[in-house]
């Protein structure tokens, strides 16, 4: 049987073209994995041209390919570390003043928020972070609902995550979402009574030490409220932005106006407001009802001056697909509903890539 | 528009000076940020605090950017608890004409 050492050895043979150091010796290597014989290396390049990469890469996949009991390579690129923190170093062993860094390998981080509980946030996070997906992003969808994580429901995922040696927590992938949440970690009726300390520690934890690869986007499901996940979430990694999760009627967008102001006096833009719930169509005979009012979401869009992303109809197939662990977007995409959210997730993704352009965190100097 | 600092410098152990996003200038003598620390333990104590370190000798050690709409500070005396947000910083600039009034703060 092939070790993890065997193939380290192996690899010490390989030598991007025009290094003096095999990759091994480098340092390129920053992670190996084995699993019955599918081999994952987790790679970490300095600068060097693409098509030294690209051979370096195809040089590792045929040298380890080769190897007794090697059954496939994935070669996976992690992008370059952040070189300096912009910050003096620090004096002895105190820790830095701010943790504020972007997540190494993922693009934007998008928070979905709601405020008010029982929107359909965990809902509608699924289903756009999956229609994201079918617009041809590596999408992460990272449950941050410490109280009650509602995800594994949701997608039909259980089972623990793996932990690698180095207390690297490697996400479930489900129709090639990448995710993560506590809800992994519990048996079904074990409550999560936990101070706010803790749930900023699993958020902090959730973000750092989790393997979430190379993705565009990472969406975090937030738990209704503005405490301290919420908190830990905006302090920790640079957001590109809130989608707001709203429901027509007045006490939600009472609580809702909460939820924007809280984006904006941490000057993260809310990307959108998407109304849920917005309204019922008799599958007998087509009439429209408007259970929960009608026009909640477009009236906070207007009061703040954001975007209203999209209105969603209560229907029975969005709520069994969930129940079910059959996400719509996922098993029925040509589902109108489905057809919306992919509408959404563009438009997410393009407020995403203009938040990117306008915003570049200060430079700080010494004189 | 949304006021966020371009550049934070900190000039020898005297001051801090933020330009910020629409050209504004701000320079902050330390000992008037450090009176200002917005954590609570500051703002409970203010009334009745004697400075510790005199001026020249408080000074940040370090600067850190805190989300995306905020700095923390660790100063010479220990202190590093204070958040001071971008707009805070904004209503203490100390210069003439934010401090008269002539309100600059206010395009939306």
């Amino acid at each position: 049987m092939t070790t993890i050492d065997d193939i380290r050895e192996r690899l010490t043979e390989v030598r991007p073209p025009g290094f003096s150091r095999d990759v091994i010796a480098a340092g390129m290597v920053r992670d190996i994995e084995n699993e019955n014989g599918s081999v994952t290396i987790f790679l970490q390049a300095p600068p060097m041209p693409p098509h030294s990469l690209g051979a370096t890469v195809t040089e590792i996949g045929r040298a380890v390919g080769a190897m007794e009991g090697v059954k496939g390579v994935d070669v996976r690129l992690l992008s370059p570390a952040h070189a300096s923190r912009g910050h003096a170093p620090q004096s002895g062993t105190q820790a830095p003043v701010s943790e504020f860094e972007p997540l190494e390998g993922v693009r934007s981080v998008v928070a979905v928020a709601s405020t008010k509980g029982g929107v359909g946030k965990s809902t509608v996070a699924a289903n756009l972070a999956l229609a994201m997906q079918r617009l041809n992003q590596r999408v992460g969808l990272l449950d941050a609902d410490v109280y009650g994580p509602s995800l594994p429901t949701l997608l039909g995922i259980s089972g623990r995550p793996r932990v690698s040696k180095n207390k690297r927590i490697y996400p479930l992938e489900k129709y090639g979402l990448q995710v993560m949440s506590l809800g992994f970690f519990l048996d079904d009726n074990s409550p999560v009574i936990w101070r706010g300390a803790l749930v900023a520690g699993l958020v902090r934890q959730f973000l750092r030490a989790v393997n979430w690869g190379e993705l565009e986007v990472l969406v975090v499901d937030l738990p209704p409220g503005t405490g301290d996940a919420q908190l830990t979430l905006v302090q920790q990694v640079p957001l590109a932005g809130g989608v707001v999760i709203t429901t027509p009627q007045e006490v939600a967008r009472l609580d809702v106006q909460r939820g924007i102001a809280m984006f904006q006096q941490v000057n993260t833009t809310v990307l959108g407001i998407v109304e849920n719930m917005s309204y019922y169509e008799c599958p007998k005979c087509g009439k429209r009802e408007e259970l929960f009012g009608s026009g909640g979401g477009a009236q906070i869009a207007a009061q703040f001056g954001v975007p209203l992303l999209g209105r969603i109809p209560l229907i029975a197939e969005l709520r069994a697909g969930g129940d079910a662990g059959k996400p719509i977007v996922a098993e029925r995409p040509e589902h109108p509903v489905s057809q919306l959210f992919l509408h959404i997730a563009g438009k997410v993704l393009e407020a995403v890539e203009a938040e990117r352009m306008a915003t570049a965190p200060p430079t700080i100097l010494d004189d | 528009m949304r006021f966020s600092p371009s550049t934070i410098r900190r000039l020898g152990k005297e001051s801090i000076e933020i330009v910020w996003n629409d050209g504004h200038k701000s320079v902050y003598p330390n000992r008037y940020l450090r009176d200002h620390c917005p954590c609570a333990t500051c703002r409970e104590r203010a009334a009745h605090a004697l400075p510790v370190l005199g001026s020249g000798e408080l000074y940040p050690v370090q600067i850190g950017v805190v989300g995306r709409y905020a700095i923390s500070i660790r100063w010479t005396d220990r202190h590093d608890t204070g958040i001071f947000s971008y707009t805070t910083l904004r209503r203490l600039c100390p210069c003439e004409s934010c401090q008269s009034g002539v309100d600059n703060v206010t395009t939306a």
